[in-house]
């Protein structure tokens, strides 16, 4: 061909025009056939398919204008169009990718291995199926798409593949994943607040600004009987609160709201059951984001409790001001009883100092005597309700007749009774008597208390009533009144330690308020009761006192009254007498020189060992508490002494305690007497002495 | 394609000059543009693997393009290389015709 150049290109050139030939033919063909749906004439193009032109044109428009990637493919998964988001999106051109199977443009990852299934048979029953998916571009590349499926049909409706239209929403899909993580991080958080709230001792509770609750800690079902849910989007009001506690709590929120300060308020609360329970409360203003205050919350605690144990320490407090004025008050009377007795007896004194009348001394002495023996009741008294509060008072148990110690008693308090000149009444007892196992002395005391307060508490010429009766197993005694009775309210009260509060009355009548609180721990030391009725002020009043009765038995019961005259008895024996308290110890002297006794009489415990050591007395009676040398030594160094081995000492004090009593015994002491000196006591210490002393002679 | 110096280079512009530049121009999406542009894909992936580059111009969108291969129908094949031009019209379901004028038979 080389050879022949100009041969050659004209055989080109005619195999080139007859290709052109060819090609014009064809085209005229496949015009004609129907095989092309489109002709350009000048730069326009023509639509062959009328029918469908103004649609498939638009659709083209609107397909290739899609900001969502827009894919076609036939039957076989073969691209059949991409539009140009679709171009950008899985990073290919149009031309590259037409005609080529969808997987090569990208692969699809379904969320859950039945989407795949669901979506052809979704598209096979609708035409269509819309779902979210993954597609994996050629490059690795993924983006996160919402994907329609539709059926894509020719005009005559038979199918010819399908249109993919896909959104990328990887923003959204990673806002969502963002949200979601944000969901688990806010439930986290609310669990923990929840579980902080609700294991909180505190109750939480958040209002809006229509002062309604937001939230309420369930703790709110303890205290009110109703879940909390049962208060969310409430007022006060609607929740069925009392209208003052509503009223006084919607004021505090919406000066919280107003102000934005945090306000304190306390206040009670009765549950369903009616008990009361106090809270504080502190409302709290919590800033919204605009910077006003969004809501309130509000942080109250249960300060019942504290409250309780405050009223509890307010009570006892004033119980201690209450007995702390008793104990004033007690003072006061006592002061006044111990005084008393003293204007009288001073009276008698000046009375029997001026008159020489035998008549007159004796009505004197009298007076002196009954002033006296009030006094020393009123100490025994003293003494005892001390002892009972510490336990150390002992009973000297024995079986005794009711009937004895009820004459002693009258014995005792008839003074009283006279003084008042009232008619004491006193109702046979049983003729077989009425024995009970006690102590005479303190029994007595009971009894008599009981007919002093009568003798007190009624006013003059009144009557007072005693009997003594077997009721069951009980030995009963009830001493009635006309006096001037005990108000219901009072009744109660009346066997307590100084419970005479009624000033006045006491000041009118006397006693210290301690006599009933005596008769009733003696009575309860015996194991019985005493008990108080009284039909209201002016009707009188009636104590009744059982006690166990003792079995009936031959062994006879004390009934010696030990109140028998003291007879004169001295017989001229020595008795030396130490007292530094010059009138105690010169009355004493008188009065044992009238009974027979020989006295010499000092002032001080070393002239008591001068006198012992001089006279050698047979007796020595020694006051403990003297000056320089007390009692104590003053027997102790007298009992070193030979002579002085066989002397009688008898300790006097005013001290008769057991710890007292001890230590006179251990100084050598043969006995121990307490002031006042009762002439009986001494009497029955020195007959046997006296008697062995006659007898030595 | 003398110089012994310069025939890589003169190699790989006779690569260059071998490879088969398709354009096939359709008008939208329409049923026959679709097969037209299977078909042609399929030809070419069975016949001219790694050796053909192919456009496809929808004149739809972009009419004036038409101007370049002055074409009056669509769809329409149009091989620019190797020259000379050649073009088929239709859905190029006829793929034996096709291949013959593209006249790559000699060249596989």
């Amino acid at each position: 061909m080389r050879g022949q150049p100009q041969d050659a290109d004209h055989a080109r050139e005619l195999a080139a025009l007859r290709t052109q030939l060819d090609e014009a033919e064809q085209t005229l063909q496949a015009i004609r056939a129907g095989e092309v749906d489109a002709l350009v004439v000048d730069d326009a193009v023509y639509t062959l398919d009328s029918a469908n032109a103004a649609s498939n044109r638009l659709r083209s428009d609107v397909l290739a204008q899609m900001r969502d990637a827009v894919v076609a493919v036939d039957l076989e998964g073969r691209l059949i169009y991409l539009n140009a988001a679709a171009e950008s999106q899985y990073g290919s051109a149009a031309s590259a990718a037409l005609g080529h199977p969808l997987e090569q443009l990208y692969a699809v990852r379904w969320r859950r291995d039945e989407d795949r299934a669901r979506a052809e048979a979704e598209l096979r029953e609708s035409g269509s199926w819309r779902g979210e998916t993954l597609h994996v571009r050629a490059d690795g590349g993924e983006v996160h798409v919402e994907s329609t499926l539709t059926a894509l049909r020719d005009p005559a409706g038979v199918a010819i593949g399908r249109l993919i239209v896909s959104r990328d929403i990887g923003e959204r899909y990673r806002a969502a994943a963002v949200l979601r993580q944000t969901m688990r991080e806010l439930a986290r958080s609310q669990r923990e607040f929840s579980t902080l709230v609700e294991n909180s001792p505190f109750i939480f509770a958040r209002f809006d600004r229509e002062l309604r609750h937001s939230y309420v800690s369930p703790l709110i079902e303890t205290y009110t009987g109703l879940p909390a849910s049962a208060f969310l989007g409430k007022t006060h009001a609607e929740t069925g609160m009392p209208p003052e506690l509503c009223a006084e709590w919607d004021r505090l929120i919406e000066r919280v709201f107003e102000t934005r300060q945090v306000v304190e308020t306390r206040f009670s609360f009765s549950r369903p059951g009616g008990e009361v329970c106090h809270f504080e409360s502190r409302l709290i203003p919590e800033i919204a984001v605009e910077g006003s205050v969004g809501s309130v919350l509000s942080v109250a605690s249960d300060v019942t409790e504290r409250e309780m144990a405050d009223s509890e320490r307010r009570a006892a407090a004033e119980a201690l001001r209450e007995a702390d004025r008793r104990k004033d008050v007690f003072i006061a009377t006592l002061a006044h009883e111990l005084r008393n007795p003293l204007a009288p007896i001073r009276n008698a004194v000046e009375i029997m100092r001026l008159s020489a009348d035998p008549a007159t001394q004796a009505s004197a002495r009298g007076m002196v005597e009954r002033q006296l023996r009030q006094l020393v009741h009123l100490v025994d008294d003293l003494l005892d309700v001390s002892r009972i509060s510490q336990g150390k008072l002992e009973l000297r148990r024995e079986r005794i007749e009711l009937a004895t110690v009820l004459r002693n008693a009258v014995e005792t308090s008839r003074p009283l009774i006279d003084a008042g000149r009232h008619e004491l009444v006193i109702e046979p007892a049983p003729v077989s008597g009425i024995v009970v196992e006690g102590d005479m002395t303190r029994l007595t005391q009971v009894v008599a208390n009981l007919l002093n307060n009568a003798a007190k508490y009624t006013p003059s010429r009144g009557r007072i009533t005693v009997a003594t009766v077997l009721d069951g197993g009980e030995a009963v005694v009830r001493v009635s009144d006309t006096g001037i009775g005990i108000p219901a309210e009072r009744l109660p009260e009346v066997f307590e330690m100084f419970a005479q509060v009624d000033r006045s009355s006491a000041r009118t009548q006397g006693g210290l308020g301690i006599g009933l609180a005596l008769v009733k721990r003696l009575v309860e030391m015996h194991g019985g009761s005493v008990q108080v009725a009284s039909a209201g002020p002016g009707q009188g009043s009636r104590f009744e006192v059982r006690l166990p009765a003792a079995a009936r038995s031959a062994a006879p019961a004390r009934s010696a009254n030990g109140f028998d005259a003291v007879a004169p008895s001295g017989n001229g024996s020595h008795i030396l007498i130490a007292d530094d308290n010059r009138d105690s110890a010169d009355s004493m002297a008188m009065m044992l020189g009238l009974l027979g006794f020989e006295t010499t009489v000092v002032y001080d415990g070393d002239e008591a060992i001068q006198a012992a050591a001089t006279l050698r007395p047979r007796i020595a009676i020694l006051d403990i508490g003297m000056p320089r040398l007390s009692g104590n030594e003053v027997a102790r160094r007298l009992r070193a002494e030979d002579w002085a081995k066989d002397m009688v000492l008898i300790a006097l004090s005013g001290w008769g305690r057991e710890d007292d009593r001890r230590k006179t015994r251990d100084a050598g002491f043969d006995h121990h007497l307490v002031k006042p000196l009762d002439l009986h006591v001494l009497s029955a210490l020195l007959e046997p002495v006296v008697g062995g002393a006659k007898a030595a002679r | 394609m003398a110089g012994s110096s310069s025939s890589a280079v003169a190699a790989r512009l006779e690569d260059e000059d071998e490879r088969i530049v398709l354009c096939l121009y359709i008008s939208g999406p329409t049923p026959r543009s679709a097969r037209a542009i299977v078909n042609v894909r399929q030809l070419c992936e069975a016949n001219l693997r790694g050796r053909y580059d192919l456009t496809v111009v929808d004149l739809s969108q972009s009419p004036a393009l038409a101007a370049r291969h002055q074409i009056i129908a669509a769809p329409t094949l149009v091989r620019e290389r190797p020259l000379p031009e050649r073009k088929f019209i239709g859905d190029m379901s006829n793929s034996g015709r096709i291949l013959r004028g593209l006249d790559v038979a000699a060249a596989l």
